[in-house]
């Protein structure tokens, strides 16, 4: 299990929010997402065998934002 | 009528089953046509419905005992259609979030949300619980309407009767004087200043301090709709504790410095205008006019900007915040200013300034806790009322900075008044105006203040006579007290007697306008300056 913290621009509401914890929850091998809209940020814990980081990315972008 | 029904026919087990069970359809009176499939078991028949009927040709075919049929389930066929009115949706975000929760109900097909509409066209094969459907849209954090969210139509009645109220008590407040009367006095205790400070902060203080810490309030309700009542007081309260620090440590700079760091008409002026503009911007979103149409078209980079620095609200801007209100244009805090730097003293300065802060924090806290506590539908109408409540406050406040900002600065572009052509103008000795008497070669002008009125408002003197101007402030109320000559830059604190002198030569004819700091006095008040006709 690794843990980061992500950097995610263009969330502005809870909404945002919801659609990303979601988004990466379906995701094989992520666990425990939080995410903060209000700081731009999303914690998660995941399995660096199950799902790659870019993976991850992937799955933030296709919702509608940015990660660097 | 020609129809078409479909069919189940169980027990077909070949090629032999669907050629008869065809023929057994076609031999009965008023079919058309028969579609057959014995590997799905589902049919199709077109029969004139005036000669038979489906169970007619049903019984035909299961009067042969291998078969047994049934109506084709008509839900199977065609979907179901419904609109369902959501409540709380703003943004894109939640359109995409409600679509994905609610395609999550097994029955429900297809998902269709718009969040400007309110509403979402489910299709379905089996019509999905009411229970589950309003479990997920809640759980969504979005509320289950019976009809249509918003009324365009409604809305409007509705800001036009706030707006009404509005003005309507505005003016009964006016026709009865219901503007508190509190004086300031040359001495006064800090217990009077702490009492000015209640009543300010319901009047004078509230137009303009409170305009904007309300919009500020309903921002942060919005945003933070999920927060308790005590998460939302908090900017508020950091708000009013820098509002009595900010006043403290200015108070005793103004008693320390004197008049470097009191404002002037002008900077009080665009200071009112800039106030003004921000309670407009905000009124506009809190009644939503912005709402939809604002928040999707700002390009990307901009948005994020924007919410940079929304993230920075509730931080420590409400703090800093509140410490700026010392310079906006209230009419008992510039009343106060004037009053420390006559003063000449931090420490008394630093105590006239706090006794008058807490005064008004009583006020503004409790309007910043009815927007916190309040919810749903009231919270709702609270915020529109307060959104056409500041846009009134706004438009009037704007009206004030303009004549204080910009009065100064057309000075002398109006190069030649019409003389004045007054009836009495011979024969009194040179006197242009009743009001004005000449003694000792100056121009005494007796004006008197009652409440916020100027009585008499208009005066017409001679241009490069003194003028010594007796008024009469023992009625004046509030920020009365104070009036503003911005084109001369006079600025004068009254005190509560009957005889207030200020002296001055007009220079140049024109207009000089005379108001209270505010500009909530008399409007159109002014000296009209005339040549001098012994000159």
């Amino acid at each position: 299990m690794e843990k980061i913290t992500l950097k995610v621009n263009g969330m502005h509401c809870k909404s945002c929010k919801m659609l990303v914890e979601d988004g990466l929850g379906d995701l094989d091998g992520v666990e425990a997402v939080m995410v903060s809209y209000e700081q731009g940020t999303c914690d998660l814990n995941y399995d660096s065998s199950k799902v790659s980081l870019e993976k991850i990315k992937e799955t933030i972008r296709e919702e509608g934002y940015e990660v660097e | 009528m020609i129809v078409k029904k479909g069919f189940i026919a169980e027990g077909t087990k070949s090629q032999l089953d669907e050629n008869t069970i065809k023929s057994l359809v076609m031999n009965i009176k008023g079919t058309k046509k028969c579609q057959f499939d014995w590997n799905t078991e589902i049919g199709y028949v077109t029969f004139d419905d005036s000669k038979t009927n489906l169970d007619k040709i049903l019984d035909k075919i299961e009067q042969n005992k291998k078969y047994s049929c049934f109506l084709l389930d008509e839900d199977n066929d065609e979907t179901n259609e419904k609109t369902i009115y959501i409540e709380g949706m703003h943004c894109a975000s939640c359109e995409v979030l409600v679509e994905r929760k609610l395609k999550k109900i097994r029955s429900i097909n297809h998902v269709d949300v718009d969040f400007k509409k309110g509403f979402a066209k489910i299709k379905y094969d089996n019509e999905p619980s009411q229970k589950d459907i309003k479990r997920v849209i809640k759980s969504c954090g979005y509320k289950l309407s019976d009809g249509p969210v918003i009324n365009q139509n409604k809305n409007l009645i509705e800001l036009g009767g706030m707006l009404v109220i509005i003005i309507g008590v505005y003016l009964l407040m006016k026709k009865f004087n219901f503007f508190p009367d509190v004086s300031i006095t040359d001495n006064m205790g800090y217990g009077v200043i702490f009492m000015m400070g209640l009543v300010a902060a319901m009047s004078s203080c509230l137009a303009v301090t409170g305009g904007l810490l309300l919009s500020l309030a309903a921002r942060y309700s919005e945003k933070h709709p999920n927060y308790t009542g005590f998460q939302k007081l908090k900017p508020h309260i950091n708000f009013n504790i820098g509002r009595i620090l900010g006043y403290t440590l200015f108070g005793a700079a103004l008693g320390l410095f004197g008049s470097i760091i009191s404002v002037s008409t002008t900077v009080s002026g665009i200071l009112t205008i800039l106030a003004s503009l921000l309670m407009i911007a905000l009124g506009l979103q809190l009644i939503g006019v912005f709402k939809t149409t604002l928040n999707i078209r700002l390009p990307k980079k901009i948005a994020h900007k924007i919410h940079d620095l929304e993230k920075s609200d509730h931080k420590s801007t409400p703090f800093i915040l509140g410490g700026l209100t010392f310079f906006l244009p209230c009419g008992f805090t510039q009343a106060l200013q004037i009053y420390v730097l006559s003063k000449a003293n931090p420490i008394v300065g630093a105590l006239t300034m706090l006794a008058f802060s807490i005064g008004t924090a009583p006020s503004l806290l409790s309007v910043a806790a009815i927007s916190s506590f309040l919810k749903g539908n009231v919270q709702k109408h609270f915020f529109k009322f307060a959104g056409v409540l500041v846009i009134v406050m706004g438009l009037f406040s704007i009206n004030q900075g303009m004549i204080l900002a910009t009065s100064k600065i057309d000075y002398g572009t109006q190069p030649s008044i019409p003389t004045p052509i007054d009836n009495n103008n011979n024969n009194n000795n040179g006197v242009l105006d009743s009001n004005v008497k000449i003694v000792d070669g100056k121009q005494i002008v007796n004006m008197k203040i009652d409440r916020y009125d100027y009585i008499p408002s208009e005066f017409t003197i001679v241009e490069g006579v003194p003028v010594e101007w007796h008024i009469d402030a023992s009625t004046a109320g509030g920020c009365a007290q104070i009036i503003t000559v911005p084109k001369l830059d006079i600025q004068e604190f009254l005190s509560k007697q009957e005889d207030n002198i200020i002296t001055f030569i007009p220079q140049k004819e024109g207009k000089l306008e005379f108001m209270c700091s505010m500009a909530m006095t008399t409007p159109g008040a002014h000296f009209k300056v005339v040549p001098n006709p012994d000159a």
